[in-house]
């Protein structure tokens, strides 16, 4: 009974259009004044507890990287360095859009800061070489994805905050994954740029051939540039690898690092950059401990409830279940789920509830970790909830109505990286067994 | 962005807020220093830690709120498929609804602030963790201040559209 009055709040939360934290507030508050077992302290018992978590306290830092990073033109950089590692490739603009990605991925685990930064730039040069806006758009959305695959990842702290499991295996374990999708991506760009005959090659300076000299002049250009990333990809990886620092810590580390490098070298020096930034990092922080807070407390209603106990008990019952087809199941309901709710939110309602399952199932964390990444910020891309869509779309001068085409051939795409993922957790594995400590893994 | 951040109260608590997120990367970069340079570490850092994160929470979160900047579904907008009638029903209920939220949230709010007088620091015995929990119905007050300002905003933009009408 009280399961049904939870959904039903929840339902008329969204048709009345609340806040997505005021609708999960909403769904918990109603029940705990129903239940006389139940008191309200239990809404700032839970709200402090992510607030005391120290692994959540790496979000603010890396919102803020991913902020000095785009604003202090090192976006711009990315973009020069992989033009010239594969500006010759036929399709090259679209490889260059998903490379930038890989490497923005690399230092920032935002996926709305990549499209952000590298969108303005990438998406009117593609128009201008004859791509379809709506493709240019969908391929921006879709690798930006990969912000969150590739660490440093946002998502992933959250999801290692509600199963308790090691964030530098995950960090470590998204690497071949996100590598991958952009593998595929790059792939299905030639594809497309072969059918529509475009973009045969890109030189650094368009419309010039670049002589031998010229070109070696702009590889060691581009290795330099290629220095601050890299540097803060590897302070982030090794400092994790080496057990240097947690990855609250690296993060800290990173900002440091990149602020002495904005100011020394991209002569950021008036202390509004840094200010103004801190302050949209600020509001951005408010909005996602917002959305966490009030997400743990309608997760712990639902468990307290055992809401979802009769679906738990019936995947429990599906004869010959294993593993594998377990991860295709939860895969479906969290694309289903991304297409109307914010991946934060599914991680932190969803994860908790399925978890008595996948240890049921002896499935890896670290792997059911990495999918559940994957597989909820696809949700990025597919409407009406898919921010990074949206802000792609209107940077391209389309609608997300009409991207629709390129967005299933794109969710087509991620849910074959997932299978791959499924069928070969090595994929996974592989990385995180060789860097790390055995007792970090497998739990 | 710019265009909301140039609010006034906005500026100012997002400014402060801002700062505490610059106190944030100093505090951790100096945590590192110490334990590898100087081999020690100040457990008081963790109390600074703690109580920058609880207000850049609460004084970002209400700031979004007041610029309506936090995420919703907008599945089934209610405002523009119905009459204007409806709609203003649906937006006054909306209205109550979020109201009696805020109150049960300033309700917890001062109870837990209430509790963490008497609760006292692991790290530091001789003080409370009221510095901890004061956030929580500052931010909260700050939410009801917004809602009434999203309530007074409309009614002003009825009036004009009222006498514009006229």
């Amino acid at each position: 009974m009280k399961g049904f009055i939870i959904l039903g709040v929840f339902l008329a939360g969204i048709i009345l259009n609340l806040p997505i934290f005021l609708i999960l507030l909403l769904s918990s508050i109603i029940p705990i004044l129903l239940e006389p077992a139940l008191r309200l302290d239990v809404i700032s018992t839970v709200f402090y507890q992510n607030l005391d978590s120290f692994t959540l306290l790496a979000i603010p830092l890396y919102i803020y990287l991913g902020n000095l990073l785009s604003g202090g033109g090192i976006s711009d950089d990315l973009i020069f360095i992989s033009k010239v590692f594969i500006g010759r490739l036929r399709g090259s603009l679209a490889h260059v859009n998903v490379l930038a990605s890989i490497f923005f991925g690399g230092i920032s685990g935002s996926s709305v800061a990549d499209v952000a930064s590298l969108g303005p730039v990438l998406i009117p040069a593609m128009k201008k070489r004859g791509y379809d806006p709506e493709f240019t758009a969908t391929l921006t959305a879709a690798s930006s994805i990969i912000g969150n695959v590739i660490p440093p990842s946002l998502l992933m702290i959250v999801y290692g905050a509600v199963v308790q499991t090691s964030i530098a295996a995950l960090f470590i374990a998204g690497i071949i994954p996100g590598l991958f999708i952009g593998l595929v991506q790059m792939t299905y760009s030639y594809v497309y740029a072969k059918k529509k005959n475009i973009d045969r090659t890109l030189e650094i300076t368009e419309g010039e051939a670049p002589e031998k000299e010229r070109r070696s002049k702009i590889l060691v250009q581009a290795y330099l540039k290629s220095i601050t990333p890299l540097s803060i990809f590897l302070i982030v990886i090794g400092g994790l690898t080496f057990g240097i620092f947690t990855p609250t810590e690296a993060a800290g580390i990173a900002v440091a690092y990149t602020v002495l490098v904005l100011f020394l070298f991209h002569r950021k020096r008036e202390i509004a950059f840094y200010l103004e930034h801190a302050k949209i990092t600020a509001l951005a922080t408010g909005q996602i401990f917002f959305l966490i807070m009030s997400a743990t407390l309608f997760s712990w209603i639902l468990t307290y409830f055992q809401v979802l106990h009769p679906l738990i008990e019936l995947l429990k019952g599906i004869p010959n279940i294993n593993p594998e087809l377990f991860l295709i199941l939860i895969t479906i309901v969290y694309l289903l789920l991304g297409t109307f709710m914010e991946a934060n939110s599914i991680v932190l309602i969803v994860v908790p509830l399925v978890l008595p399952i996948v240890e049921y199932l002896k499935i890896d964390l670290i792997v059911f970790g990495i999918i559940t990444v994957i597989a909820t910020r696809v949700g990025s891309i597919t409407p009406p909830y898919g921010l990074c869509s949206m802000m792609a779309a209107e940077i391209a001068g389309t609608k997300v109505s009409k991207m629709t085409k390129y967005i299933v051939i794109f969710v087509g795409l991620f849910f074959l990286n997932l299978l791959v993922c499924i069928y070969f957790p090595e994929v996974i594995l592989f990385l995180p067994k060789i860097l790390l400590p055995k007792a970090w893994i497998g739990r | 962005m710019s265009q909301f951040l140039d609010r006034k109260p906005s500026t100012v608590l997002l400014s402060a807020s801002g700062l505490l997120i610059l106190l944030l990367v100093l505090l951790f970069f100096l945590g590192v220093i110490l334990r590898y340079l100087l081999k020690t570490s100040i457990g008081e850092l963790q109390i600074v830690i703690r109580f920058s994160i609880a207000w850049i929470v609460f004084l970002g979160g209400g700031v979004a709120y007041l610029n309506q900047k936090h995420l919703s579904l907008d599945l089934f907008n209610l405002d523009r498929k119905t009459g204007n009638s409806l709609a203003a029903i649906v937006w006054y209920i909306r209205w109550f609804i979020i109201l009696a939220i805020l109150l049960i949230l300033l309700y917890t709010g001062i109870i837990a602030y209430l509790d963490s007088l008497k609760r006292l620091e692991p790290i530091n015995r001789k003080i409370t963790q009221w510095y901890f929990y004061l956030p929580y119905p500052v931010g909260v007050v700050l939410l009801l201040a917004s809602h009434i300002k999203h309530l007074l905003e409309r009614y002003k933009k009825r009036r004009k559209e009222q006498e514009f009408q006229s």
